[in-house]
C-alpha cells in the first residue's frame, strides 16, 4: 500500500454518514398512526395558538369538524403554505399574495402526504404544471416540500385552530370565472383572487361574514374541507 | 503492490467501478426513498436550508484551496515552488471539504430526495451523486501505482467541477433567490 490516507478518509466519511442516517432513521417517527388520529388532533396538544388577534365575534362559518390545517410560512418566507387534512384526503394551497399560488389535492396516509395540482397559477407565467407536495405530518407539525412550475418550495408548518384555514369563493362575475383562495393564520391572511386564470392579489376576507366585495361582487367564501372535494 | 514499469489506465478500473457503484446507490436511494421532509441537523441556524448553504459555502472555500494547492504541486502557477507544506494542505482541506459536504448530502437523501422538478433540481441531484462518486474514484486511485499522468488531475477536476456545481445549484441559488441568511 503506498497511501493508508486515502482509504481513512473514505472510511471516516462513510461512518460520519451511516451516523447520520442512524440519528435521523431514530429521529423520524416510524410507527403509522392511525390516519384518523393524525387527521383530527386532540385538544390536548399544548402548542394550540391562542386566536388573539382575531375579531371576537365567531365566523359566521366555522371550520368543517374534523379538518386539521397546517399553515404558516415556507422556508426562506417568500410565500405563505397551509395544508388541511380530512380523514386521508388532503390539500394544499401556496400563495404570496401577488400572483404566485398552487393549488393541490392528494391523500394523507399514515403521516405522509402525496398531493398533486389539478392547476397551478402564476408560477413562472404556466398555467398548467405538474405540482407535487410530498411531506410527512404529525399531531404538531406538517413538513415537506412542494415543487410546481420549476419552483420548489421547503416548509415546516404548524397545527394551527379555527378560525386558522384555507377558505376559497368562487363565483362567475360578468362570464369572467372568479377563484379567491386565502390562508388565515393567527389573525392574519394572505390570498390570490384569480379572474379567468389572470392572479392578482386578493382584498382581506371580512373575518365575521368570510366576504368580500371584488368589482361590485361579493366572494362568500367557505373553509376548504379536503374530504368534500371532487377528486 | 506490485510494481508497475508502464503506466496503464486499466489500473483505474477498480477505482471506478467502485465510485460508479457509489454513484448508483446514492441516486437509487434517493429515488426509491420517500422524502421525509425532515432530518436531523445542526442547531444555530434559522432553517434547514440555511445550514446546508452555509455548510456548502465552507466546503466551496475548502475546494478552492484544494485546485490552488493542486495547481502550486504540478508546478501550474507560474514563478510559485510548491513549499513542502503543500500536500498536507491539499489532503486536509480535501478532507475537511469531503466531510462538511456530507451532513449536506445526508440531509439532500434523507429529506429531499432525488428530485427532477425543475431543471436545477434535476442539475443538483445528478451532481450529487457525481460528487461522491468521483471522490471515491479520486481516493481510490491515489492508492494505486502506474496510473497515466493524466489520471489525478483529470479526477481532481471531476471532483472540484462537481461540488462547484452543486454549490451553484443549491447555495448561489439560495443567496439569490432568500437573500443572504443565517
Amino acid at each position: 500500500m503506498r497511501f493508508k490516507g486515502p482509504i481513512l478518509t473514505l472510511v471516516g466519511g462513510l461512518t460520519f454518514a451511516l451516523i447520520l442516517l442512524a440519528l435521523n432513521l431514530r429521529a423520524t417517527p416510524n410507527r403509522p398512526r392511525a390516519a384518523a388520529e393524525s387527521a383530527a388532533p386532540t385538544s390536548s396538544i399544548g402548542t394550540a395558538p391562542a386566536t388573539s388577534g382575531v375579531s371576537p365575534q365567531r365566523s359566521a362559518v366555522s371550520v368543517a369538524a374534523g379538518t386539521a390545517t397546517y399553515a404558516g410560512s415556507v422556508d426562506g418566507g417568500s410565500a405563505s403554505i397551509a395544508i388541511a387534512v380530512h380523514g386521508t384526503k388532503a390539500a394544499a394551497y401556496l400563495c404570496d399574495g401577488r400572483r404566485t399560488e398552487a393549488w393541490l389535492t392528494g391523500t394523507a396516509i399514515a403521516g405522509t402526504l402525496a398531493l398533486t395540482s389539478r392547476s397551478v397559477g402564476g408560477v413562472a407565467g404556466s398555467r398548467e404544471g405538474n405540482g407535487t407536495l410530498t411531506g410527512t405530518y404529525d399531531g404538531t407539525y406538517a413538513a415537506g416540500t412542494l415543487t410546481a412550475a420549476g419552483r420548489q418550495w421547503t416548509f415546516r408548518v404548524k397545527l394551527v385552530q379555527p378560525p386558522s384555514g384555507i377558505y376559497r369563493a368562487s363565483a362567475n362575475v360578468r362570464n369572467a370565472v372568479v377563484v379567491g383562495t386565502w390562508i388565515r393564520v393567527n389573525g392574519t391572511q394572505v390570498g390570490v383572487i384569480t379572474t379567468d386564470d389572470i392572479p392578482t392579489a386578493a382584498p382581506p376576507l371580512d373575518t365575521t361574514t368570510n366576504s368580500v366585495t371584488v368589482g361590485g361582487v361579493t366572494l362568500n367564501a367557505a373553509p376548504v374541507d379536503p374530504a368534500t372535494l371532487p377528486g | 503492490m506490485t510494481q508497475a514499469p508502464f503506466a496503464h489506465p486499466g489500473r483505474l478500473l477498480v477505482p471506478l467501478a467502485a465510485g460508479a457503484a457509489v454513484s448508483i446507490s446514492l441516486g437509487v436511494y434517493g429515488r426509491l426513498h420517500t422524502p421525509t421532509g425532515i432530518a436531523v441537523n445542526l442547531a444555530g441556524f434559522s432553517s434547514p436550508q440555511t445550514v446546508k448553504v452555509w455548510l456548502a459555502t465552507a466546503a466551496l472555500f475548502f475546494v478552492l484551496l484544494q485546485l490552488g494547492s493542486a495547481l502550486a504541486m504540478f508546478g501550474k502557477i507560474p514563478r510559485v515552488v510548491a513549499p513542502p507544506w503543500i500536500g498536507a494542505v491539499h489532503r486536509w482541506s480535501g478532507r475537511t471539504a469531503f466531510l462538511l459536504a456530507i451532513p449536506v448530502a445526508m440531509h439532500c437523501l434523507y429529506a429531499l430526495g432525488f428530485q427532477s422538478g425543475s431543471p436545477r433540481t434535476v442539475l443538483h441531484s445528478l451532481l450529487g451523486c457525481l460528487f461522491f462518486g468521483a471522490f471515491t474514484v479520486k481516493m481510490l486511485a491515489l492508492t494505486r501505482r502506474g496510473l497515466p499522468g493524466w489520471a489525478l488531475p483529470l479526477l481532481g477536476g471531476v471532483v472540484f467541477t462537481a461540488l462547484v456545481g452543486l454549490w451553484l445549484s443549491s447555495s448561489f441559488w439560495f443567496f439569490s433567490t432568500a437573500g443572504i441568511k443565517f
